[in-house]
């Protein structure tokens, strides 16, 4: 039997290609464990602290704790998690409904299409200024996750809608109208054939809007104050004091958490022999 | 008997809700319509008129009007090495992801039958997402710091001897962040381009005699250009409007969108705006001529 070198080249390849997506990961994991206040080698010592030590005075990065001891890291965390789930519950809808209207051809098609997917063409900063800008002008001067949650619908939006429309079945309003025809209703006709179709879709569009939501900083940074996200809070906390391995605390706990959550959502998704996308 | 209570009873309607009834699957639009309006054309609509107000306002003014924001720019020759800066860095990131992302879609596409293994390899490259990007971001002073990773590794090894400072904060620092954070964002449409091909034309194309090369080149890479643009589109907007990696990372080199936040942080709004406006005709250019390379919409209209 021949062999089919490209596949191991190939695979040898992407293997090492996760290795470098993991690397800082690895890493991020190896130095949350340190004993002393530096995020550089060489490793001295391994301890707990930087999850959970008391509050106190570490080598020279000064006033520091473990981040359990840390109650805005606490609220940090509810408002990404708050800000992403309310981003996706809003966007899936959204994105069925223009999804769906984006099937039939119609005057001004075109231009609806480019404008939903404006959100992730324009660059991350303009989004920010216009809307620090937009605040102001209507008067809107106290800045919260409420004042993101916009601007996180329109930066995520454009990534489900071109999910959704890349998987189209072509075949899925002639089904749609069989079923119309044998006397479904509008409803019926949309949850008994068309969600079932695009059920994979809205799940993947679900959890895209929610990771884009969560590791969102450049255009959230402009309309937040306070606590703020925790890539806002963690950005702010460091151009303040050096680094400490106490994000790197946080980046592990936060990255034990979503790999649990992800092999959950990939064993339903993939149960089903189903493309995931 | 029914058709004919159906026309009745459509003639005792006011033509307002006929019309509405008969284009009820078309008003959907709607509501992801009006939020994109309201929340992504009026703001950048309201940075193309701040451009055009002088001095600290932070609200448009019609009795001030000007162009000399714009006089500034272009008179500037920083100008003129900030956009050449911006737009290699750019296209450099482009282009080095998506020699880097195109195997990995193509293995998951065409050499991987099975779609638990496939959705398994794409989560393990989806995971690293949900680590915070402010921590990832720090990650890199622990790998390339003077006394980080590879610093340490290559010491231990005995090959250098000082640890190499020029690792950290040059712009080629910045681009190796870019292509690794902008990664998965090049494979996904790939990915999703190559699975939309009929294998059965690479398969006609060997059968008459193509090599695999030439079957490659003139079949599969060409179906997937679509899946490449769309690629290219995203890390091209994602790095242009990045204002923090070059920032951190590129050892003061100037780029359209530090310019623009470092304007804003000093609070000459109208002058954050004129860049804006700037930094928006430059990206919007590149994606005009980006798509040329393909018709993105058959990918979507079907």
């Amino acid at each position: 039997m021949k062999r089919d070198w490209v596949k191991i080249v190939l695979g040898i390849y992407t293997v090492f290609i996760i290795f470098i997506f993991y690397l800082p990961l690895i890493l991020v994991a190896i130095l949350s464990f340190k004993s002393d206040a530096s995020i550089t080698f060489p490793i001295l010592g391994f301890s707990l602290y930087w999850y959970i030590g008391p509050p106190g005075l570490v080598g020279t990065s000064g006033f520091t704790s473990g981040i359990f001891y840390d109650p805005q890291i606490g609220q940090a965390i509810i408002n990404s998690i708050t800000l992403g789930v309310i981003t996706a519950v809003i966007v899936v809808p959204l994105v069925i409904c223009a999804a769906l209207t984006l099937r039939y051809a119609f005057k001004g098609r075109d231009l609806i299409f480019y404008l939903l997917l404006a959100g992730f063409v324009m660059p991350a900063i303009i989004i920010g200024l216009g809307a620090n800008i937009f605040y102001k002008t209507i008067g809107i001067t106290e800045y919260s996750i409420w004042t993101v949650l916009p601007l996180h619908i329109v930066y995520t939006m454009p990534f489900g809608l071109i999910l959704t429309m890349a998987r189209f079945d072509p075949l899925m309003v002639e089904y749609e109208n069989v079923a119309r025809v044998l006397g479904a209703s509008g409803w019926k006709v949309f949850t008994k054939i068309t969600f079932p179709l695009i059920r994979t879709q809205v799940i993947s569009t679900f959890f895209f809007a929610f990771t884009l939501s969560l590791s969102e900083f450049l255009r959230s940074s402009f309309v937040i104050a306070g606590v703020g996200t925790i890539p806002t809070y963690v950005y702010n906390q460091m151009s303040v004091t050096a680094p400490t391995p106490k994000w790197f605390a946080l980046g592990t706990l936060s990255m034990a958490i979503s790999l649990t959550l992800l092999f959950v959502v990939a064993y339903i998704l993939t149960r089903g022999q189903r493309r995931i996308i | 008997m029914t058709e004919e209570r159906r026309s009745e009873a459509e003639k005792r309607e006011s033509p307002l809700i006929t019309f509405v009834r008969k284009n009820a699957r078309y008003f959907l639009i709607l509501p992801p319509l009006i939020v994109v309006i309201l929340f992504l054309v009026v703001p950048s609509l309201m940075i193309l008129l701040l451009s055009f107000n002088k001095g600290s306002v932070t609200r448009f003014d019609p009795t001030k009007i000007s162009i000399d924001n714009f006089i500034a720019v272009f008179s500037r020759p920083s100008t003129y090495i900030i956009l050449r800066d911006t737009l290699g860095m750019s296209v450099l990131a482009a282009l080095v992801t998506l020699l880097v992302a195109y195997p990995v879609a193509y293995f998951l596409s065409f050499k991987i039958q099975n779609f638990q293994l496939q959705g398994i390899i794409t989560f393990m490259l989806v995971a690293p997402y949900w680590v915070d990007w402010s921590i990832r971001s720090i990650s890199w002073l622990s790998i390339l710091g003077e006394k980080g990773l590879v610093n340490y590794v290559l010491m231990s090894l005995g090959l250098i001897k000082q640890p190499l400072s020029e690792l950290l904060f040059t712009r080629w620092t910045l681009l190796i962040i870019w292509v690794q954070t902008n990664l998965l964002f090049m494979i996904f449409p790939i990915y999703l381009s190559l699975t939309l091909i009929d294998p059965d034309l690479i398969n006609v194309a060997r059968t008459l005699g193509a090599s695999p090369f030439k079957a490659f080149t003139k079949i599969t890479f060409r179906l997937s250009l679509p899946g490449v643009v769309i690629g290219i589109i995203f890390v091209f907007i994602s790095t242009l409007g990045d204002y923090v990696t070059p920032a951190l990372w590129a050892g003061g080199l100037q780029m359209l969108g530090l310019t623009v936040q470092n304007y804003a942080w000093h609070f000459n709004w109208p002058m954050a705006a004129a860049y804006s406006v700037l930094l928006l005709a430059v990206t919007l250019g590149v994606i005009w001529i980006v798509l040329r390379f393909a018709n993105i919409k058959q990918v979507f209209y079907k």
